[in-house]
């Protein structure tokens, strides 16, 4: 059943391809694809680009101290410190282990990848292992995207489990064991031209808490032998706002 | 379900995601973050008159505030003593540059003295896998090597300087030795160098007192990304391709199904 259904789906998308029409069906709304990257990205305020002092305190209410040598400078707040000795508790995190995509009869483990020698992204070598970009957050971390891909074939083995990914619906269950399992629901399902993909938007460290599950697809270059552009799923934790 | 809920992303410049523009004026404020490294004294810390920190802790970091650019008079009198207390430490008319990422060290000087060091923070982006390694001696105490994994890393390390570097981030045994020897000052104590971070470690304290001691301070959101995600290899979910299993599993299906009509024909024929 699954292979008739991609086949469908992939009759479709070649239709639309040769008619020359952008076929755009929106999940969530009238939103783009770039705008689903950067919306879940930009949904949460940040006080400075990218610059975050880690302690183990909530920030306090920031003083106003003026610069000039003013008689009476105003203070609205005190500073907060904290322990920084370097074995202060740091919370732990849990690396996610297994990801289960129910609608998909997908269950993969996962293992923490770094990057190969090209800096990107490194990836077991089976499409049955699913590999997590251990610099990012974790599952359950508060912010950020975890991001989890895996192949979508191999010459050994074929199409492997992410094969699917694409014809996975908004609202769709995924689950990702990290210890605890924590269950996510899908939001967008995007199909992006490597060339002009987003690379910070898919492995961004801020903002809302989310998943972001990346394979392959589109057109196969057999002289390069890659595919041209990646599949990100975006989904987020079950309980939270839609985006 | 048939569906067609595959989107095809029309140009996906990266102009399009930017960010949302920083206001005009945070390019003027400095970020601050004030580090007690003085033992056995705690403080309360005025900027301009102004009470910045109160009944603050050696060995303890605040928070990052932003500040605007200028000079600023220093003043740490002990805890309580008030804004016209004497102080332990006392620095006028010092420089914070606008954008720039400044730590203040309080601590005492190689002789013993308590002083005010400000150390400006390397913020610049790092490759992606990398983490910075910055090592500061604001401590009581002669030069030191600063070893990692028992290899000497930096060497020569006098107060109130610092040394760093960018190296793979992982977990390193890092230990603090009188420079040249292998008197161990200080350590070894395990220093994890988190990916796309920062991390400032600073040996303060006192030799002469023997409570010389590691703080650390983590400055995050350095990274980069990585280039890329090479998902497939191997052709076989290609659109064409699978456009094409399809097309010839409709003509293997429709000649199994003429060669049935035939075969019924032929039988329909001899029965007749």
């Amino acid at each position: 059943m699954p292979r008739i259904l991609k086949a469908r789906v992939a009759v479709a998308a070649a239709a639309a391809t040769l008619a020359g029409v952008v076929t755009f069906t929106a999940m969530g709304g009238t939103r783009d694809p770039a705008s689903a990257l950067a919306a879940a990205e930009a949904a949460l305020p940040t006080t400075s680009p990218t610059v975050v002092v880690s302690t183990t305190n909530t920030v306090s209410p920031t003083p106003s101290v003026s610069a000039s040598r003013s008689p009476n400078p105003r203070t609205t707040g005190v500073l907060r410190a904290s322990d920084a000795s370097l074995t202060a508790a740091r919370p732990a995190s849990r690396p996610p282990t297994r990801i289960r995509i129910p609608s998909l009869g997908a269950v993969l483990g996962i293992d923490p990848m770094g990057l190969d020698r090209d800096g990107a992204m490194a990836l077991p070598e089976s499409p049955s292992r699913a590999g997590w970009y251990r610099f990012g957050p974790t599952p359950g971390e508060g912010a950020g995207a975890t991001v989890v891909a895996a192949h979508i074939d191999s010459r050994a083995e074929g199409a492997g489990p992410f094969a699917g990914l694409r014809t996975l619906d908004k609202g769709d269950l995924i689950e990702v064991v990290a210890g605890r399992t924590i269950r996510y629901r899908v939001t967008d399902v995007l199909r992006i031209d490597k060339g002009e993909l987003d690379l910070d938007s898919v492995f961004s460290r801020t903002g809302p808490e989310r998943l972001h599950v990346v394979s392959c697809g589109g057109p196969f270059n057999r002289v390069t032998r890659h595919y041209e552009d990646n599949i990100v799923v975006i989904a987020v934790p079950v309980g939270a706002g839609s985006p | 379900m048939i569906t067609t809920r595959l989107i095809l992303a029309g140009a996906l410049a990266a102009s399009a995601l930017g960010f949302a523009a920083a206001p005009a004026h945070a390019a003027d404020d400095a970020t601050v973050s004030v580090l007690h490294g003085v033992p056995g004294a705690t403080v309360d810390v005025y900027a301009n008159g102004s009470a910045l920190l109160t009944d603050f802790k050696p060995g303890t970091l605040t928070d990052p505030v932003k500040l605007p650019a200028g000079e600023y008079d220093l003043k740490v009198t002990a805890a309580g003593a008030g804004a016209d207390g004497d102080a332990v430490i006392e620095a006028n008319d010092v420089n914070v540059p606008g954008g720039a990422n400044i730590t203040v060290v309080a601590h005492l000087d190689a002789a013993g003295k308590p002083t005010l060091t400000p150390f400006v923070n390397d913020v610049s982006t790092m490759d992606a896998g990398m983490g910075r390694l910055t090592v500061r001696h604001v401590a009581a105490a002669p030069e030191v090597d600063v070893r990692a994994n028992g290899k000497v890393a930096f060497a020569s390390l006098a107060n109130p300087k610092e040394v760093k570097a960018d190296l793979a981030a992982g977990t390193i045994s890092a230990d603090v030795v009188l420079a040249g020897t292998d008197t161990v000052a200080i350590g070894p104590a395990d220093v994890t160098l988190k990916e796309g971070t920062n991390t400032i470690v600073y040996a303060w304290g006192s030799a002469a007192d023997a409570n010389l001691a590691l703080a650390v301070q983590t400055i995050s959101g350095l990274h980069s990304s990585p280039t890329g995600v090479p998902a497939g290899s191997g052709g076989q979910a290609d659109d064409a391709a699978l456009a094409a299993q399809m097309g010839a599993a409709l003509l293997t299906a429709m000649a199994a199904g003429a060669g049935v009509l035939a075969v019924t024909r032929r039988k329909a024929t001899e029965r007749a």
